[in-house]
């Protein structure tokens, strides 16, 4: 079990424990009428987005990109893409993002770039350019075929043959996004430099795309699976890149050198932060690797929590490896983001205030950050599209067992009662469902019961005791159906009960528990002496009096 | 009807030596103003096809398509796509043709279909369902991987994964062409009631996609590395001789399946395209007999660059593998560069003169008689997927495909009908401004031009009897000055001499015939296509480079 924590709140440890509030900028707010959503419409929700009692905003690539992958495929690092605004529109937004209280973190999508990019048409002109070797370039086989198994993740193999060169790049997504290579000190050092200047323009911190896929291994097969496991986005029994044990092609050992040179950057700028995304057979040994002392990342997440599976066991395992694994190290939580279905619909609680409720709950009073995807504070349930509306391509290649990410990407409903409910005045690039309409801000803003209002409270609460956000956490085994747990910090002791099940349920406990004066409302579940009641769904928050064990 | 089955005089081998003019209908001629020719285009452009002497049509595909390959991808194989028009026109067109003497030959994509067609719409449900094994199907290599290493000609491999099914399915050309799975007895049965189909509507032969790609072995074994020498470094499946994914031994009972099926309409004919690594072969297989296909043709007369001692190789080599097959020759089609750039805008004349002199029948594509070179096009205006894929090394077929030039008007009059906006129709791909001083309307009335000596050439190839008919005997290089080809084609008592200087520079190379040939002691040299006087003569003669002479034999 891990020792007690630092607790204290210094001003550039704000990261640690703090709410992360996404924004997928195409949907958030169309500002300029042109069905996707840009800068200055984020600009307009801050005051919304500052009431929901979060300490940050991530927002995902706005930078100039021919969009293949929707920004994830950039074509400049320096500058904001005409369809999102300006560079003058992002001063504009941070600035006002800092005078709400809020961080403003930015994406980094550095291990690849767009094929668009200067170095890329560069270094496919010839095999002795001066970017030649910026990107990972490899002869065929005798037989004409990719130099290795290696699968992309979006489908097909990981290698594109360019005729010019007569050899093939890795691009371990689309075709469009060949994959830089980390091994050449030039990239490394060119890639910092594009982070500088987002850190010069004030810039609090970095959510990081694949990180663990800038370097590559040797040029060999990866061995097959013994078992089809589902795993990172996409990777399910159905697409071939779930076949593979990826030994050789990503998270590779010389990418902590990568990550050691970037944290040497970011600490010249105290107070910023980082969050990688990892994506890998074993994230979770991944993330406290990557995250371990300070001379790394400050955060990372995973997919673990962001699958189809919410049985609390598997809930539970995974928080337990991760504590057992995270030393000193600092995980993100996430429930929700732009790559997989929406919470409501991939936990089954579309039609369950008391599940939307126990999600956030569960969310909320973990140890670790919190990554909170737009429309998760409104239980915004997957939007269903048909074939000929999809644009990700992951979702039109592996239609129809995979829908692709078009479901969670649509825009945010603001306005129950306009057309596009709110988000523009012209169609949009992905529709509104009609059922997002009644779940719209302004429809939940003034319903004091609304899961809008229950995520403010709960939101204030975490803020309010750093036992949740910092804490550490010792689970209980109660019953197989509730994950219950202790978070200490200080001398506040809390403990928490969530039932999963859709039974009430009445539990003796050997704790002496009493309620908290600041509770949320939500907050249903009771402890009286040792005896725990929850309702079906139930949650409870209490103040552990006396020791635990 | 077929036209044979109208006139009842007329031959049934007309095919054989026949010259067959190829009509790609999306660049021919669009008559409803949507910038894509159709089938009434075509119609209203069969007389100057008439004009030229040429034996039949060869139509491009026209039917029911997503045209991910234009057409080469089809959705339907009994219906015409809209936008080409309806069965009625194409009722029309075949009527129309043969009230000029013109004979109608149709593309069949038996090998893949387009993923569109409802045939794979439902092999790709399940692996259990009643078409299920109608395509090629395979699970993955435990790592994931597709279960060989066949690469597809369009680059990338030659297996797309169905998230549906969990399994592989094969496609040697887009992923969007999935290869139908022949050694299924439904697939061909499927496929002979699709020609039975259009033979009942009178069409007087086929020309077969990909002829020899119809099997695959079924053991998916590997193929082999191609040796270094044999490798286009630009295009990864040339890497691999193509060993095990096509041309399999059981082809050829279905071949002859195809030709039973042909004889039930006496006078229809096929012609067969041979891709591979060694075509020549197969082609001589594939028509030797009269079980089989009447005639084929390969890339190896389409690729060549007008070299004398290529050409010589070539013929050299299809000679030696039997007399008792059929060629069909052909040096421009929609697939590879316009001869009158690959052999050199100033030979483009010269290069149908040899196309005339040899044994076999011959495919004439549209814009030849007219000496059209190559167009250039940016990579923007590119349409194949072939060419984008692998550009710039190789730049696709679009540039043999722009629309035929017919007169001055806007857009070389292809596409000279207003839409309903009022505007021009923008052709899908863009009228070449280096063709438009070839057009038809420029050539037409002068005797000098272009047009005018093909059509004589044409005319008199279509009714000599010694060239349609004759044998060739092909004269050694080593016993003609350097560049220059030469054969004697021979019917009866009948001799023809057809010689061309394919080399360059002023210099004459002189040539005296009776060295050449037994027997020669005089001849007379014709004038044909304007290249040279006619006299008898039994002296020496002086060839100029990039001309070319036929001598009757006396």
């Amino acid at each position: 079990m891990s020792t007690i924590r630092d607790t204290q709140v210094s001003a550039h440890d704000w990261w640690r424990g703090a709410v992360i509030y996404q924004i997928y900028p195409r949907s958030f707010q169309d500002s300029n009428g042109d069905g996707i959503g840009d800068l200055p419409g984020i600009l307009e929700r801050l005051d919304y987005i500052a009431s929901l009692n979060v300490d940050a905003i991530w927002l995902s690539p706005f930078f100039t990109s021919p969009m293949k992958d929707f920004g994830y495929d950039i074509s400049d690092y320096r500058d904001v893409d005409p369809m999102f605004g300006t560079l003058e529109d992002f001063d504009r937004l941070v600035e006002a993002a800092h005078a709400r209280g809020l961080k403003v973190i930015i994406d980094q999508v550095l291990s690849h770039t767009s094929d668009a990019h200067p170095w890329f048409e560069e270094s496919r002109q010839s095999r002795d350019n001066p970017r030649a070797d910026w990107y990972v370039w490899a002869d065929p086989r005798p037989d004409g075929a990719p130099p290795t198994n290696w699968q992309s993740i979006f489908g097909g193999s990981a290698w594109q043959w360019d005729t010019r060169r007569c050899q093939y790049y890795l691009h371990n997504f689309l075709i469009e996004q060949p994959d830089l290579n980390f091994h050449h000190p030039e990239v490394v050092t060119a890639i910092l430099e594009e982070v500088r200047f987002w850190l010069e323009r004030g810039v609090d911190g970095f959510r990081l795309d694949a990180i663990n896929f800038c370097t590559h291994g040797e040029l060999k097969d990866n061995p097959p699976r013994r078992e089809i496991a589902e795993g990172f986005i996409g990777v399910r029994p159905d697409n071939p890149y779930g076949y593979q044990q990826h030994l050789h092609d990503k998270t590779q050992p010389e990418n902590l050198a990568v990550l050691e040179r970037l944290r040497s950057l970011l600490d010249e700028y105290p107070g910023t932060t980082s969050v990688g995304e990892v994506g890998d057979d074993d994230s979770l040994r991944v993330m406290a690797e990557y995250t371990r002392g300070d001379q790394r990342l400050h955060m990372a997440y995973s997919f673990d929590l962001l699958t189809e599976n919410a049985s609390p066991g598997h809930l539970l395992a995974t928080l337990q490896t991760m504590e057992a694994q995270i030393g000193d190290g600092w995980p993100c939580w996430a429930l929700g983001n732009h790559d997989v279905t929406r919470l409501a619909t991939r936990w089954d609680a579309e039609a369950s205030p008391a599940r939307l409720r126990l999600y956030l709950a569960f969310l909320l009073t973990q140890r670790g950050s919190v990554c909170l995807y737009q429309g998760e504070e409104l239980g915004l349930s997957e939007a269903q599209l048909r074939h000929d509306q999809l644009v990700d391509p992951a979702g039109i290649t592996f239609w129809p067992r995979y829908k692709g990410r078009d479901g969670c990407r649509t825009p945010m409903p603001w306005q129950a009662g306009e057309s596009h409910a709110g988000f523009s005045r012209v169609s949009p690039w992905l529709p509104v469902p009609d059922f997002h309409h009644a779940l719209a801000v302004d429809h939940q803003e003034h319903d004091p019961a609304s899961l809008l209002n229950a995520s403010r409270e709960l939101l204030a609460f975490r803020r309010r005791h750093p036992a949740l956000s910092r804490g550490e956490i010792h689970f209980h085994s109660l019953h197989e159906e509730v994950i219950c747990f202790t978070r200490l910090s200080g001398g506040e002791s809390l403990l928490i009960a969530l039932n999963f099940s859709a039974q009430a349920l009445t539990l003796e406990t050997a704790w002496r528990a009493e309620a908290l004066e600041d509770a949320p409302g939500m907050i249903n579940g009771h402890w009286q002496a040792g005896r725990l009641t929850l309702p079906p769904h139930g949650v409870a928050i209490a103040r552990c009096v006396g020791e635990v064990h | 009807m077929t036209l044979s089955q109208l006139d009842p005089h007329a031959r049934l081998d007309w095919w054989r030596g026949a010259t067959i003019y190829q009509i790609y209908p999306r660049s021919f001629m669009d008559a409803n103003g949507d910038g894509i020719g159709d089938l009434a285009g075509i119609i209203e452009r069969l007389p100057h096809v008439a004009s030229l002497g040429v034996d039949a049509i060869w139509l491009s595909p026209f039917f029911t398509s997503p045209m991910k390959d234009f057409g080469y991808d089809v959705a339907d194989y009994r219906d015409v796509d809209p936008m080409f028009g309806h069965l009625e026109d194409f009722k029309h067109l075949v009527s129309q043709a043969h009230q000029l003497g013109l004979r109608v030959i149709i593309d069949q994509v038996l090998s893949h279909s387009s993923d569109q067609h409802v045939w794979f719409q439902q092999s790709r449900q399940d692996r259990h369902n009643a078409k299920a094994d109608w395509y090629v199907w395979a699970d993955p290599l435990p790592d994931g991987n597709p279960p060989n290493n066949w690469m597809a000609a369009f680059s990338g491999r030659a297996w797309s994964f169905d998230a549906k099914r969990r399994q592989y399915y094969l496609h040697n050309f887009l992923a969007s062409q999935p290869d139908l799975n022949f050694h299924h007895p439904e697939v061909r049965q499927a496929q002979l009631d699709n020609l039975r189909f259009w033979l009942d509507l009178g069409v007087d032969g086929f020309r077969f996609d990909v002829v020899n790609y119809y099997f695959h072995d079924r053991a998916l074994t590997d193929n082999p590395a191609m040796a270094r020498e044999g490798v286009n470094p630009g295009n990864p499946q040339s890497y691999q001789r193509m060993q095990h994914n096509i041309e399999q031994p059981e082809n050829l009972a279905y071949l002859e399946r195809i030709r039973d099926l042909l004889d039930e309409y006496p006078g229809t004919t096929s012609v067969g395209e041979i891709a591979g690594n060694d075509p020549l072969p197969t082609m001589a297989a594939y028509t030797a007999g009269q079980r089989r296909l009447h005639m084929a043709y390969t890339f190896d007369l389409l690729n060549s660059d007008g070299d004398a001692r290529a050409l010589y190789d070539v013929l050299t080599r299809f000679a030696e593998q039997g007399e008792d097959t059929w060629p069909c020759w052909a040096l421009s089609n929609h697939d590879v560069e316009r001869s009158a750039t690959s052999w050199g805008e100033s030979r483009a004349l010269l290069a149908l003169t040899v196309l005339c002199s040899l044994r076999g029948s011959l495919c004439l594509y549209q814009g030849e008689e007219l000496g059209l070179p190559e167009a250039e096009l940016a990579f923007e205006d590119l349409q194949d997927p072939f060419g984008i894929n692998l550009w710039p090394e190789i730049k696709g077929r679009d540039g043999c495909r722009t629309p035929m030039v017919w007169d001055d008007s806007l857009n070389g009059g292809f596409s000279r009908c207003a839409t309903k906006s009022g505007v021009e129709a923008t052709p899908w791909l863009p009228v070449s401004p280096r063709q438009l001083p070839l057009s038809v309307a420029q050539q037409e009335n002068r005797d000098d031009s272009f047009l005018s000596r093909a059509r004589r050439l044409l005319r008199y190839r279509g009714t000599s009897q010694v060239l349609r008919e004759g044998d060739q005997t092909l004269i050694a290089p080593e016993r003609l000055p350097d560049n220059v080809f030469a054969s004697v084609r021979q019917h009866g008592a009948q001799r023809l001499l057809c010689l061309a200087h394919l080399g360059t520079g002023d210099t004459p190379s002189v040539i005296d015939p009776s060295q050449l040939a037994p027997d020669i002691t005089t001849w007379t040299t014709l004038e044909i296509a304007g290249v040279t006087a006619t006299h008898a003569s039994h002296h020496p003669l002086s060839l100029m480079p990039g001309s070319a002479m036929w001598l009757a034999l006396n």
